[in-house]
């Protein structure tokens, strides 16, 4: 279970389907269990994206835009709406240079920043989840 | 207007949910336990997982991610479609304006529906978005989906794996009879000068659309306008995919815009496009109760009383009955109207209930439309 009192308070009303009893609880726990495999990948990742900028491999790309996208999805059922606007925008700023081509310093600095936000607003559920610091 | 079918006395839906993430399994679980009409019986967590779990469950559907581990939804829905065929409505992030392939691939592989997972963007009510899958599955449960061999689907080949309504057996028997007994019929170049050719299809269409549309040669003197069933945000993507198939350009309509003659133009989501003062177009807020948005009903109507007999209407495969008014109110002002037949059609909803209602002039398989309507138009066939 996730201690509510630790989770971001940016959640919206998201309908009566989560006043079922328990079921928001239940997705709550599912999505913090979803950052404790997700962000051991993503974390690593983005540290490489940062640190090789235009010459990150496609393949550290790819691994960026894996896991941001489901996360957006999964943010976005949860109510947790500012992580999944910023993992949607990681993923839009670089699944164009997900096969090679060539990642322009733009493309870099702003994934960056939207990743930094995304695990900014990701805090109270990392540490509600117990997942890695970055 | 198009309502959802009538269910009637049906049972539970059964529903195979197939997602790596359990947050989303958990919610579509819920969404659809929130219903007494459905009955989730099973999760699975990838491609592999799912094939191996229709095998052995026999749902009645199948809800599905594309984006998956191990075996991808693509992949997965193949095999499926090979091995134990089954309606699946893939749920998907990966469908908007960023990959707009992905929904065409999905259909393609044989997926009989297509929602997207709510977005950051989007205005969330996970309410009316749990209603809108569960109206999805209730009619995707009532497909009755045949062997798709995969090594077709490999072939390169526009897919037609032949889907028919349970609940139509009244038009499925006239269709029967009606393709032992009618020979091909031939067809000579009108003599009303055609301003329009308008086109409906639902599911199985893109596939569809994508066969008919390059026969229409770059010269072409008419206009022509597609209202396809498609969910908000795809029909972009539908348009940049057949305006890279066809010699005629492809464009999405819009209110105040005129149809163009050499052009093929989309009817955008979300609306009703109506055409009025023979070729102006104007796009309407569908009435609530509408269920299929763009409506063809809707369109062809007004292509009834705007061009009568200058237009020529086309039915094409679809689940339900819009278009079938439509077409019928077509023909009554003198339109020829085509209706696609049963053994072509992905789902031979749409054309079959036009069949019912005497709307259909001429019904023909897919490969035979364009070379008629080539015909018809008093062009080269082939050219």
């Amino acid at each position: 279970m996730v201690d509510d009192a630790r989770i971001p308070p940016q959640r919206a009303a998201l309908g009566s389907l989560l006043e079922v009893p328990g079921l928001r609880e239940r997705l709550e726990d599912a999505f913090a269990g979803e950052l404790c495999s997700r962000l051991p990948r993503l974390v690593p990742a983005a540290a490489r994206l940062r640190r090789l900028g235009v010459r990150t491999s496609p393949a550290t790309v790819r691994a960026i835009v894996a896991e941001v996208h489901p996360l957006a999805s999964s943010a976005v059922v949860v109510g947790a709406h500012e992580a999944a606007r910023a993992a949607r925008a990681v993923e839009h700023r670089l699944l164009a240079y997900t096969e090679g081509e060539e990642l322009p310093q733009v493309v870099v600095a702003d994934a960056l920043e939207h990743l930094d936000h995304l695990l900014s607003a990701l805090t109270g559920w990392r540490s509600a989840a117990g997942a890695a610091a970055v | 207007m198009t309502a959802e079918p009538d269910q009637g006395a049906r049972g539970v839906v059964t529903v195979l949910v197939v997602d790596d993430s359990p947050v989303q399994r958990r919610f579509l679980r819920a969404a659809l336990d929130a219903s007494t009409g459905f009955d989730v019986v099973g999760e699975a967590r990838n491609g592999r997982e799912a094939v191996a779990m229709v095998e052995r469950l026999q749902p009645a559907t199948v809800l599905m991610d594309l984006d998956l581990p191990v075996m991808n939804g693509i992949e997965a829905i193949e095999r499926i479609m090979a091995t134990r065929p089954t309606p699946i409505v893939v749920c998907s992030g990966y469908l908007g304006e960023a990959t707009p392939g992905n929904a065409h691939a999905a259909q393609a592989a044989g997926a009989v529906d297509i929602v997207a997972k709510p977005g950051p963007g989007d205005d969330v009510n996970l309410d009316e978005y749990a209603d809108e899958l569960r109206k999805r599955l209730r009619v995707a449960s009532r497909v009755k989906v045949i062997t798709h061999p995969r090594g077709r689907l490999r072939g390169g080949h526009a897919p037609r794996h032949v889907v028919r309504e349970k609940t139509n057996p009244e038009a499925s028997t006239t269709s029967a009879v009606a393709t032992k007994a009618e020979p091909k019929p031939s067809f000579s170049p009108l003599t009303t000068p055609i301003q329009l050719l308008a086109i409906g299809a639902s599911t199985g269409g893109p596939q569809a659309l994508a066969q008919l549309l390059p026969m229409l040669p770059a010269d072409l003197e008419q206009a022509v306008l597609v209202v396809q069933h498609m969910a908000d945000g795809f029909i972009e993507g539908l348009a940049t995919w057949l305006d890279g198939l066809c010699p005629l350009p492809v464009v999405v309509g819009a209110s105040g815009k005129r149809l163009s003659p050499g052009t093929i133009t989309i009817a955008p989501s979300g609306l009703n496009l109506i055409v009025h003062d023979r070729l102006r177009v104007v796009c309407e807020a569908p009435p609530v109760t509408q269920f299929h948005v763009p409506g063809i009903d809707a369109t062809f109507t007004s292509i009834a009383e705007s061009l009568g007999a200058e237009a020529l209407g086309v039915l094409l495969t679809g689940m339900g009955r819009d278009g079938a008014l439509g077409l019928k109110a077509m023909r009554q002002r003198g339109a020829l109207t085509i209706g696609q037949d049963e053994a072509s059609s992905a789902v031979w909803g749409m054309p079959g209930a036009a069949h019912a209602l005497g709307a259909v002039e001429h019904e023909l398989p897919l490969d035979d439309i364009g070379p008629a309507l080539l015909t018809l138009l008093d062009r080269e066939v082939g050219s």
